[in-house]
């Protein structure tokens, strides 16, 4: 008869460490994914552009003030024929209207004394309408 | 002193030397029995005459000042003595009888304390392997035998606990020749038994578990660029093109990339400069007729580009959003002239950039992963078998075995797998040592499962004290032949009735068929032995003994994981689970872009040389919105996308282990076949 009723080694489960987690051994494929998107874009506008344009300015005489002069003929040797002769307008000034509206103008000298040249009348004017 | 005479000695707790004063009666001892068995402490029953006082009344046994530590000696003949010390237990019975019968049990009082010191020292590998008991199981000193074949043993004499092996003692051998006359054993008392079959095999499966624990940094740069698809027009080395994706939305240094990934750095720019700039000319010219007329001709252009257009852009061709000219007229007295003119043309030009995006990016992991290695292993015992068909033998199956976490450290501040990043623990030395311990567990069991023959025989008085559990005992006897085994009980008792005295013994005999296993030294896997050492590599077919009864095959690391060694320099290629996967490259983009967004016209408003003279500006500013939306639109239909998966950091594994083993070799106790 004994008196120890436990002397032998008894190993009970309860010994060993806690169980692990239960394993997910395989790797789920759709799960981890990495991802490279984003981002954005558009239509980026390169204008051109061109102008041009021109004007152009007239003016118009209105009127004018002249003398009027008779050249006569020299012969050859040097006489004066006064039987032949040319009658000129010499323009002592003169009056333009640009575009119809500013009134611009401008003064001439009179015609230099010739001994072939006589100044018949001057101040004349004359009007253009 | 006759032989065969008891003495019976009260003591006190400190006598713990026998000497020749404890030769004496105190009691008038009328019979008694003395017996120990295997991993009990010895027990006295003694039948005594009721102790009375001088004047002849009954002593109380158990009163105050009552001594209750005795010594008794039984004088075996020779001078020899059989000895026993032990405490008074419990309430003598027949207490009120003329014989009262008292009980002692050699048990020290310091039992606990004795196991725990003893149990520290016996917790050495392979026997024992903390790793594979709960932390807070390991104090349990009956667990530190688990690994060994061994048993508690309490000495009757001193109280000294130690632990005795269950096959080989460790005190000697006391023989019976049957020849010498001290070597017989009496005709009667002699018996055998068959306990049970010897366990056959041990099957036993244990898991090792370990949190495979790294981090680090790995390059992704160049793999995402190689295998990035180029945009055969946009060719422009080693960049990423895209119509939509673009160096903003390049990941960011802690944007995550997966199971355990996340972006370490990162670095994105645009190669291209795509801001738009404009370039404005013009002039005038004045010119002063000699008639006062003036003519003043102007004009001036506005032409915008993009400084770095992108190779591979996709161009719109201009919308004239604009194309108008304009003459006035004046009159004067001369009449009517023309006095002005304009002309003013504008068209839209676009150009839908491509992006390149010179990128880098470093991809950084923090691994965590649970790794298990399943252990399994069959130790088959080389016995003799006693029933007709071995396969009938008993097998136990050990499961349920599992260790603590290996990366994790121990009460000795070391962690058992050494370098958490290791992918294997089996094959590390310390696994090894943890291989051991599973087949310390297994043989263990063997061996004890093999002391299948039981022989008691009543040896002559003369030997009893000689006889302790410590020892072996052999014997001939022409019944039963030769017998080794471990002495198991004994029984020393006299018959106050006859004045006989009864000696029994009964020793268990394991009856393997001895022998012995060799090492082997198998084939190297790397270089000759003689070149690193047997411990630098690995081997094939290599047989390393854990004694000289078994052997094992030390496994070689075949991780069934995912390939990744956390201890070497990591490339891209390694972590590479999914290759990349890019949907709708630039190629792509820029032919879906050109299908979609022009048809012939822009959301179904139609282009053509004539549209802007049919239909004028207004509808060509709508055109122009027209073409950008669809351009948008189109683009929303095929956004880049890149996909890639790298190999989990938390995933778990688990890789199986068959461990190769021999047979396990048993003494042979007794040959049960030569019977």
């Amino acid at each position: 008869m004994g008196f120890e009723t436990v002397v032998r080694p008894v190993v009970f489960p309860n010994i060993r460490p806690a169980a692990p987690r239960a394993l997910r051994i395989e790797d789920a494929p759709d799960k981890g994914i990495a991802v490279i998107n984003g981002g954005s874009n558009s239509v980026v506008d390169l204008p051109f552009s061109f102008s041009s344009n021109w004007s152009k300015h007239r003016m118009v005489e209105v009127k004018r003030v002249y003398d009027k002069v008779r050249v006569y003929y020299v012969l050859p040797d040097g006489t004066m024929d006064k039987s032949r002769y040319w009658e000129f307008e010499v323009l002592r000034s003169i009056q333009y209207l640009e575009n119809g509206t500013t009134a611009i103008g401008a003064r001439f000298a009179p015609f230099q004394d010739l001994a072939n040249v006589e100044v018949i009348d001057t101040g004349l004017t004359r009007y253009n309408r | 002193m006759p032989a065969g005479e008891p003495y019976f000695a009260w003591i006190d707790a400190s006598e713990t030397a026998f000497g020749p004063e404890h030769l004496r009666w105190d009691e008038s001892v009328f019979s008694f029995t003395c017996e120990q068995s295997e991993g009990d402490p010895a027990s006295l029953t003694v039948v005594v005459r009721r102790p009375r006082n001088v004047s002849g009344d009954p002593i109380g046994l158990l009163g105050p000042g009552r001594k209750i530590w005795a010594w008794f000696a039984l004088d075996c003949g020779g001078g020899a003595l059989f000895k026993f010390r032990g405490r008074l237990v419990g309430v003598p019975t027949s207490i009120f009888e003329e014989l009262v019968t008292l009980e002692f049990i050699a048990r020290p009082f310091d039992v606990v304390a004795q196991k725990q010191a003893l149990a520290e020292s016996l917790k050495v590998l392979p026997f024992y392997d903390e790793l594979v008991i709960d932390p807070e199981q390991r104090n349990d000193p009956e667990v530190v035998l688990e690994g060994y074949s061994k048993i508690w043993h309490y000495d009757r004499e001193t109280h000294v606990l130690t632990v005795s092996d269950e096959i080989v003692g460790e005190d000697g051998l006391v023989e019976f020749d049957g020849a010498s006359e001290a070597g017989k054993v009496l005709y009667d008392g002699l018996g055998l038994t068959l306990t049970s079959g010897p366990l056959a095999r041990v099957d036993l499966s244990a898991e090792f578990s370990w949190t495979q624990q790294a981090y680090g940094t790995v390059d992704l740069t160049d793999y995402l660029k190689n295998n990035w698809p180029e945009n055969i027009e946009a060719t422009q080395g080693e960049t990423f093109t895209s119509f939509t994706l673009d160096a903003g939305s390049w990941p960011k240094p802690g944007a995550g990339l997966g199971d355990g990934w996340t972006v370490s750095e990162a670095t994105a720019w645009n190669m291209f400069d795509t801001e738009v700039s404009t370039v404005t000319e013009g002039g005038t010219l004045n010119v002063d007729w000699w008639d006062g007329e003036t003519v003043s001709i102007s004009s001036s252009s506005s032409a915008s580009s993009m400084r770095m257009q992108p190779p591979g852009s996709i161009q719109f061709q201009p919308i004239v959003t604009a194309d108008d000219s304009q003459v006035t007229y004046a009159t004067d007295e001369l009449g009517t002239y023309p006095a002005s003119a304009s002309y003013n043309f504008t068209s839209v030009a676009g150009v839908l950039p491509c992006h390149h995006v010179q990128a880098t990016l470093l991809a950084g992991y923090t691994a965590e992963r649970p790794c298990t290695e399943q252990v399994t292993i069959s130790l088959v015992a080389d016995v003799q078998h006693i029933l007709t068909d071995p396969e009938d033998g008993e097998a136990l199956r050990l499961d349920g075995i599992k260790s603590v976490n290996l990366s994790e450290a121990g009460s000795d501040g070391v962690i058992p797998i050494g370098d958490p990043r290791r992918r294997s623990y089996i094959a590390t030395a310390r696994g090894n040592q943890s291989i051991e311990h599973l087949i310390s567990l297994a043989r263990t069991h063997l061996l004890k499962r093999s002391r299948v023959v039981e022989i008691s025989f009543a040896p002559k008085l003369e030997r009893m004290a000689e006889i302790t559990l410590r020892k072996n005992a052999f014997i001939i006897e022409p019944r039963i032949g030769e017998a080794t085994g471990k002495i198991i009980s004994y029984t020393l008792a006299l018959d106050g009735a006859d004045g006989r005295i009864n000696c029994e013994v009964k020793i268990g005999c394991a009856i393997g068929r001895a022998g012995s296993q060799i090492a082997t030294g198998g084939d190297p896997t790397y270089a000759e032995e003689a070149y690193t050492g047997a411990d630098y590599q690995q081997f094939t077919g290599r047989i390393v003994l854990f004694d000289s009864s078994v052997g094992y095959a030390p496994p070689n690391a075949n991780p069934d994981d995912d390939g990744i060694n956390f201890m070497s320099v990591i490339a891209a290629e390694d972590v590479i689970d999914q290759p990349l996967v890019v949907e709708n490259t630039a190629a792509f983009q820029w032919g879906f872009i050109q299908l979609h967004a022009y048809t012939g016209g822009f959301n179904g408003m139609i282009t053509g040389p004539a549209y802007f003279l049919t239909y004028g500006a207004d509808y060509a500013q709508q055109l122009l919105q027209a073409r950008n939306q669809a351009a948008t639109d189109a683009l929303k239909l095929c956004e880049t996308k890149a996909t890639f998966k790298l190999k989990s950091m938390t995933r778990e594994f688990a890789t199986p282990y068959d461990i190769q083993v021999t047979d396990v070799k048993i003494p042979t106790g007794y040959d049960l076949e030569a019977v």
